[in-house]
């Protein structure tokens, strides 16, 4: 799969020079010039953390592959606007999260439940886009069930917890990062986390509570 | 401490961000309290769930679109960077197609207006030129003169000054009057009978069209001294 020709490897040109160590500003750098290797360099960075934290944030992989293209989109146009008052992540993450806001914000209006009418890659579950972890069948399978309870918990708290928990526990970005991404104040932040968090707690607590058994009671036979 | 601030400052505390002494008096309520205790392990085994969440892996056609998007924008950026040389080409071949359509179009435009003016200039006199002034033995050249006043007859008026309308025939003869407003002689007959016949005993010189005689009208006033004519 990696020898196929991609998009930009075909439209590579011979002379394009090789992709330069260096941090985001150099990357910066070359995405102004235009230069190649910065798009691949920026794509390779950021695909998958962008696609991570959208599709947690929406809970719908197909949803998430249309934003995170809206995102690079955003990207790559604006990235002369960079100034550099922040980190390229968190200018990234920024984005991201505000076109997935807003992409639920226009589902919310415009758009019903949807069910999907082909399978394969393009519609595969939630729960398929899960790295396998190489244990055992059995662990394998205890470990995608408890993701799967943490995930659906995940996603019935509300968009404003969700967004502050999944930033601060999942990508695991310091406050400051956070109140920079969400536009708020860092007092907020830390307050939106602590709720966020109970009720999560709240949800794994009623998900993981014992289901009440048969009871079973001797008896003798006559 | 007491509980309600300690379950405020919990998730600070499993995110290590308070102050160690903040972090000792939790430590210290923990160690008392058991409700606070077991909260705080469930949050920090909460945590850790988060935290081993499986990376997301984004399907592979994600990652061709995502190329090819790359691919456009940065074509489109590397046009929009060569513009200015773009632009200052059109504008020179703007400026030439100019220069060649107007170099032909300029005689004619130049004649055009130079005839225009010209006959402007010849026709607009003769349009408005109505009071030529002539005496009797020049030849009228405007396209129309007016009747002109000749001698008087051997009637006379009496009493007050008279004015008239008066329609002349093309050899400049009485043909009819018209008396304007605010005569007071128009109410005694014996007037009245005195201006026409004073009236029709005077000698005009008739008007001209195009050199041709023609008929005119003509507005003249009679007093005891001395007549006045206004065309």
């Amino acid at each position: 799969m990696a020898d196929e020709p991609t998009g930009l490897d075909i439209l590579t040109a011979p002379e394009e020079p090789e992709a330069p160590d260096g941090g985001d500003d150099r990357l910066l750098e070359g995405l102004v010039e235009g230069a190649e290797w910065a798009y691949e360099s920026l794509i390779e960075r950021y695909n998958q953390p962008v696609y991570s934290l959208v599709c947690r944030l929406l809970w719908d992989p197909a949803e998430a592959c249309d934003v995170v293209q809206e995102v690079f989109l955003k990207v790559f146009r604006k990235i002369g606007s960079f100034r550099g008052e922040s980190s390229l992540k968190t200018w990234i993450y920024r984005i991201a999260v505000n076109e997935a806001r807003n992409h639920c914000r226009w589902n919310g209006r415009h758009r019903g439940p949807e069910v999907a009418m082909e399978g394969g890659d393009e519609t595969r579950g939630f729960r398929d886009t899960l790295a396998a972890t190489g244990s055992s069948p059995y662990e394998f399978v205890l470990d995608r069930e408890r993701h799967h309870l943490v995930e659906e918990a995940l996603a019935e708290l509300s968009p404003s917890f969700r967004s502050v928990v999944v930033l601060r526990d999942v990508e695991e970005l310091s406050y400051e990062e956070i109140a920079e991404i969400l536009g708020l104040p860092l007092g907020t932040v830390k307050s939106r986390l602590l709720r966020g968090r109970e009720a999560l707690r709240r949800l794994l607590q009623q998900r993981l509570a014992p289901e009440p058994g048969l009871r079973l009671s001797p008896q003798l036979v006559e | 401490m007491d509980c309600y601030r300690t379950r405020r400052l919990l998730a600070a505390y499993c995110d290590a961000g308070l102050s160690p002494g903040e972090r000792e008096d939790i430590q210290s309520h923990l160690a008392r309290c058991r409700t606070c205790e077991a909260l705080s392990r469930q949050y920090v085994r909460g945590r850790a769930a988060l935290r081993a969440l499986p990376v997301l892996t984004p399907p592979k056609h994600l990652l061709t679109s995502l190329r090819v998007l790359a691919s456009h924008e940065r074509a489109r950026r590397l046009a929009g960077e060569r513009m200015p040389d773009f632009l200052a080409q059109w504008l020179l071949r703007a400026r030439l197609w100019a220069s060649l359509m107007m170099q032909p179009l300029a005689l004619p435009v130049a004649g055009g207006l130079a005839s225009a003016v010209i006959l402007f200039a010849l026709v607009i006199p003769n349009l408005f030129a109505r009071h030529a002034i002539f005496t009797s033995t020049d030849v009228p050249t405007t396209l129309s003169t007016e009747a002109a006043f000749v001698g008087l007859g051997p009637y006379g008026i009496s009493g007050d000054d008279v004015t008239v309308d008066m329609t002349l025939d093309s050899q400049g003869r009485f043909l009819d009057y018209s008396i304007p407003s605010g005569q007071t002689w128009v109410k005694d007959p014996e007037a009245r009978r005195s201006v026409e016949n004073a009236l029709l005993f005077l000698r005009f010189a008739p008007g001209t069209t195009f050199g041709m005689p023609a008929s005119s009208k003509i507005r003249i006033t009679l007093r005891r001294s001395h007549i006045d004519v206004r065309g």
